[in-house]
């Protein structure tokens, strides 16, 4: 293959598609949707973290301006954890409208999985969202199309493949030169998207660190591979086509199915084949677990009659309220700590269903590079299943300290002995509300955001592999007329 | 010589085996997109069956119970277990109030996902903070449901372009039509006569699938002959609009290849990019913060109204004179309740101005919606789709709102036989207040879909008819 040969071919087929009016108009509306992607997604950014901040701020010194109380009832009294947009979530928009990024946290409460932020939006959220991220996967694949279906059927058409191919060009040369004339047109429209990102990341109120970029750059380079394989197969298509009528309609036709129908599809299988509980059958699994191991609010509950023997016993005295601690402090504890095991148990079950449902499109990367990016996308851009349900495990960790933490205060400053009727209720000093620490969330490391798409990056990567094979294979079978 | 031409189309399409695979596939299709509304259904309607029954279980037992404890064949158990008390009644033991699924619900999904279908309000706590969405998997709200609404929506103008857009340019590029504008005919008609025929066969195609598919999974579309005729009216006027466009496009004379991408596109903008511009532009003109935040809002109101607790019930009592105990000599069991009671009214009309807020955010979003639906023909079929199947916003902001009324409503049954200080007996429960659901409040979005529909299609027939007068007979016969 000679190098001068590929690039006089690109650059020819670079130069044809300035030569278009279509191509221009183009252009324009790629550009225009681009501007409206990145605004809509900075909006939206700025929007609920000015939200989150306002919030986040106040409910903390609510919590702290506590007076003096009873820990339990600060149990109760609850805290909140807010989940921080992702700067890349202005890329990526991924499944921010569907998870929620606030969660009240109280004491024997799992409230984590109540909300769902597209309870409260318009019917019409169900039509998708354009974001920067939607543009490269679904638009800018029909504009490669666009732009490829002619690159070898034109030539064939207009007698020109056969002068070509005389003057000593072998089909690799051409085949490798068109195909990267059609990257060269791809990446008019990607460069400047990766640009507009990238911008829009450092304009992000928060520090930038190293784990940012991490994510930057792999996810501009997936985009490439990704945009590789579909310039690779717009071109292999134009030429195996006898005509670029026939070409053009099988990109459209391979853009439709696999872009549109396909991820749908997979995704309603999954739903079909695992179906998952509703709210109220996941509520009654964990209520009878619970009574099954032992209710904490019931004074006759054998677990609880057992715990209450082998205390007193070890401590060699015949009451609790002889105990050196607050005993009541002591049950919830333990209550906490059964519910709590209870909770997390059914919650990853559930999240195993959820799982399954989700694999199928998961391996649907191997049939359609679409699923691929969709995935990695989301998951590099911090917004996709993985993050909401980190989110979610950092939140009922914190509940379970909050209440816990409660709990040691009660049994350590709070008196064994009930107060009589005129004695006022037992409380503890406003000071022990700042020693508890605020909700940090921490985003999943880029690391780990990788191994969990181990799928998808091995299925992107087949397709590059595969489109060059193929590349080899179509090179010496491919007929010239 | 028109009539010719369309029998011969006909006959042609006859014994095109497209025609066949189509309806086959179709018919596939639209099978498996009704299944999946039904098991949709059939989850909600078993769920709230389910409550329904643990709530009669639950009364006759309770009942039972009553009885035998004023007969004393039973200890009286503690306080906070005595079914005889109206609080434990008021608390433990809240009606359902159900939203069943109307009977076409099947074909859209809709906003049903995303809440539940039932509530059970209670004496206290405030009615905005019921749970009322539902659990589901996130990525599968992210990809949709695979139901009718999905199929007719997105798949049925594509099904409609690859059946029309070489209708005039496959016999341009053969060179058959040179041959036939040389007949007496005009070019006008013929084309749509050809158009016409693929819309009468597609329909027919596309009604025959959907009809079987109801039947199959026992949707009583005959017994609901009203909303199953709005339903394939609205489809078939949808369908007829991608037509037009076709037709339309097809009028250009342009090249098969250029008319594929230029159809293409206008689905792309009718389809993709105006219904996702128009729910992007609502949040952010109207943005509406998380629904946590509101918890934090009532919290806060709640501490405020805390500390005065006393002096609220005070207040209480001089606006509400009658609810003042009679007998000072007695005390009421229910004094930690009415306390509560008090405290709530106070924290409710604190918490009114940020409630106002959400739902004044939430209703100007709504009805920017509302008035730019009809600048895509998509949504306005998947309103009317909505509406016709009982599954749109409307529809579930009608039932919270009625959840809400009927809360209150609840606690009015109780808090005047507390203040009283009565108890429960058990012939009260065939008294306890009830609701039903029902949405004939919800004022009908269809035949506004409906007409932008056919404002829609006039449109096109304008579109066409000025591009015919313009474009002259040499240009569209030109190569």
């Amino acid at each position: 293959m000679r190098g001068r040969q590929v690039s006089l071919l690109a650059i020819q087929f670079w130069k044809n598609g300035f030569q278009s009016t279509a191509f221009y108009a183009l252009l324009f509306a790629m550009a225009t949707i681009t501007g409206y992607a990145a605004y809509s997604g900075w909006q939206t950014y700025r929007i609920q973290n000015t939200i989150r901040l306002h919030y986040q701020q106040q409910a903390r010194q609510g919590w702290e301006n506590n007076p003096d109380k009873h820990p339990h009832r600060m149990a109760h009294y609850g805290a909140f954890a807010f989940r921080l947009k992702h700067p890349l979530s202005m890329f990526d928009v991924g499944m921010e409208s569907y998870a929620g990024n606030a969660v009240f946290l109280e004491a024997h409460k799992q409230n984590t999985v109540n909300f769902s932020e597209a309870s409260f939006s318009t019917g019409l959220l169900r039509f998708g969202e354009i974001s920067l991220a939607m543009i490269l996967q679904i638009i800018l694949p029909l504009v490669v199309s666009f732009l490829g279906f002619a690159a070898v059927a034109v030539e064939r058409e207009n007698g020109t493949l056969k002068v070509l191919l005389m003057q000593g060009v072998s089909w690799g040369e051409l085949l490798v030169g068109k195909s990267l004339g059609l990257m060269s047109l791809a990446l008019l429209f990607f460069v400047p998207i990766g640009i507009v990102t990238l911008g829009l990341i450092v304009s992000a109120e928060i520090a930038l660190t190293t784990d940012t970029w991490l994510r930057y750059l792999v996810l501009m380079a997936s985009y490439l591979v990704f945009f590789q394989v579909l310039c690779v197969f717009s071109v292999l298509i134009s030429a195996t086509s006898r005509t670029s009528n026939h070409a053009l309609m099988k990109l459209l036709a391979i853009w439709l199915v696999f872009f549109i129908v396909l991820p749908k599809t997979t995704q309603a299988i999954g739903g079909y084949v695992y179906r998952s509980p509703s709210k109220i059958e996941f509520e009654t699994i964990i209520e009878k677990r619970l009574v099954k191991e032992g209710d904490s609010h019931n004074p006759d509950d054998p677990h609880y009659v057992a715990i209450k023997d082998s205390v007193l016993r070890a401590h060699g005295v015949d009451s609790v309220h002889k105990l050196p601690f607050n005993y009541s402090g002591f049950v919830m504890r333990e209550g906490e700590r059964i519910s709590s095991a209870i909770y997390t148990r059914e919650f990853s079950n559930l999240l195993k269903v959820y799982e399954m449902q989700n694999s199928f499109a998961r391996f649907m990367g191997f049939v359609d590079p679409y699923a691929a990016i969709h995935y990695l996308s989301m998951a590099l851009s911090g917004t996709d299943f993985e993050s909401y349900i980190h989110f979610q495990k950092q939140a009922e960790a914190y509940r379970y300290q909050l209440a816990q933490k409660m709990n040691e205060l009660q049994m350590r400053y709070i008196s064994n002995v009930k107060p009589g009727p005129t004695d006022k209720p037992y409380t503890i000093s406003h000071e022990h509300w700042k020693e508890f620490p605020d909700f940090d969330y921490r985003f999943v490391t880029t690391s780990s955001a990788l191994r969990n798409e181990y799928l998808t990056i091995t299925a992107l990567l087949m397709w590059s592999v595969v489109s060059f094979m193929l590349f080899v294979y179509v090179s010496k079978k491919v007929k010239t007329l | 010589m028109l009539n010719h031409t369309i029998k011969y189309e006909w006959l042609n399409l006859l014994r095109d085996r497209w025609v066949m695979i189509l309806l086959i596939l179709f018919l596939g299709i639209t099978v498996f997109a009704v299944r999946n509304g039904k098991e949709k259904v059939e989850d909600r309607m078993a769920t709230i069956t389910k409550e329904k029954e643990k709530m009669g279980k639950l009364d006759r037992k309770m009942a039972a119970d009553i009885d035998s404890l004023n007969k004393n064949l039973k200890p009286a158990p503690e306080a906070w277990k005595d079914p005889r008390a109206l609080d434990n009644i008021g608390w433990n033991a809240p009606r359902v109030v159900a939203m069943d699924a109307q009977p076409l619900a099947v074909i859209s999904t809709g906003q049903s996902d995303l809440f539940t279908h039932y509530a059970k309000p209670k004496i206290y706590g405030e009615a905005y903070t019921l749970g009322f969405s539902e659990l589901s998997n996130p990525v599968q709200l992210l990809f949709g449901s695979f139901d009718l609404a999905f199929v007719c929506i997105y798949l049925l103008p594509l099904l409609v372009l690859g059946f029309s857009y070489n209708v005039l340019s496959s016999e341009k590029e053969s060179g058959v039509l040179r041959l036939t504008l040389a007949q007496p005919i005009s070019l006008y008609q013929w084309l749509l006569g050809k158009l016409l025929l693929r819309f009468f066969i597609l329909t027919i195609i596309v009604v025959v699938s959907i009809l079987i598919s109801l039947t199959i999974f026992d949707i009583d579309w005959l017994g609901n002959r009203g909303a199953a005729t709005k339903l394939i009216l609205l489809v078939t006027v949808y369908i007829f609009f991608w037509f037009l466009i076709s037709f339309l496009i097809n009028l250009l004379g342009n090249l098969s290849g250029s008319n594929a991408v230029t159809l293409i596109a206008v689905w792309v903008v009718f389809v993709l990019l105006i219904p996702s511009i128009i729910s992007q532009t609502a949040n952010s003109f109207y943005p509406v913060p998380s629904r946590t935040i509101m918890i934090h809002e009532y919290r806060e109101a709640k501490a405020l109204a805390e500390k005065k607790a006393d002096e609220i019930l005070k207040t209480y009592y001089r606006e509400h004179p009658e609810y003042a105990p009679k007998d000072t000599t007695q005390q009421n069991q229910y004094s930690w309740w009415l306390g509560n009671f008090a405290a709530s009214d106070v924290i409710n009309q604190s918490v009114q101005p940020v409630l106002d807020d959400y739902n004044e955010a939430l209703n100007k979003q709504q009805s920017w919606v509302n008035r730019l639906r009809f600048l895509s023909p998509a949504i306005l079929l998947q309103d009317g789709l909505n509406d016709l199947a009982g599954t749109s916003p409307a529809h579930y902001t009608d039932f919270r709102n009625q959840v809400i009324a009927f809360a209150d409503t609840w606690r009015h049954y109780f808090i005047p036989r507390m203040f009283n200080n009565e108890k429960m007996q058990a012939e009260d429960f065939g008294e306890l207040p009830t609701h039903s659901y029902s949405s004939a409040q919800v004022p009908s979005h269809y035949p506004a879909d409906l007409m932008g529909l056919l404002f829609f299609l006039t449109l096109t027939v304008a579109g066409s008819m000025w591009v015919y007068r313009r474009n002259s007979f040499e240009n569209v016969l030109s190569v």
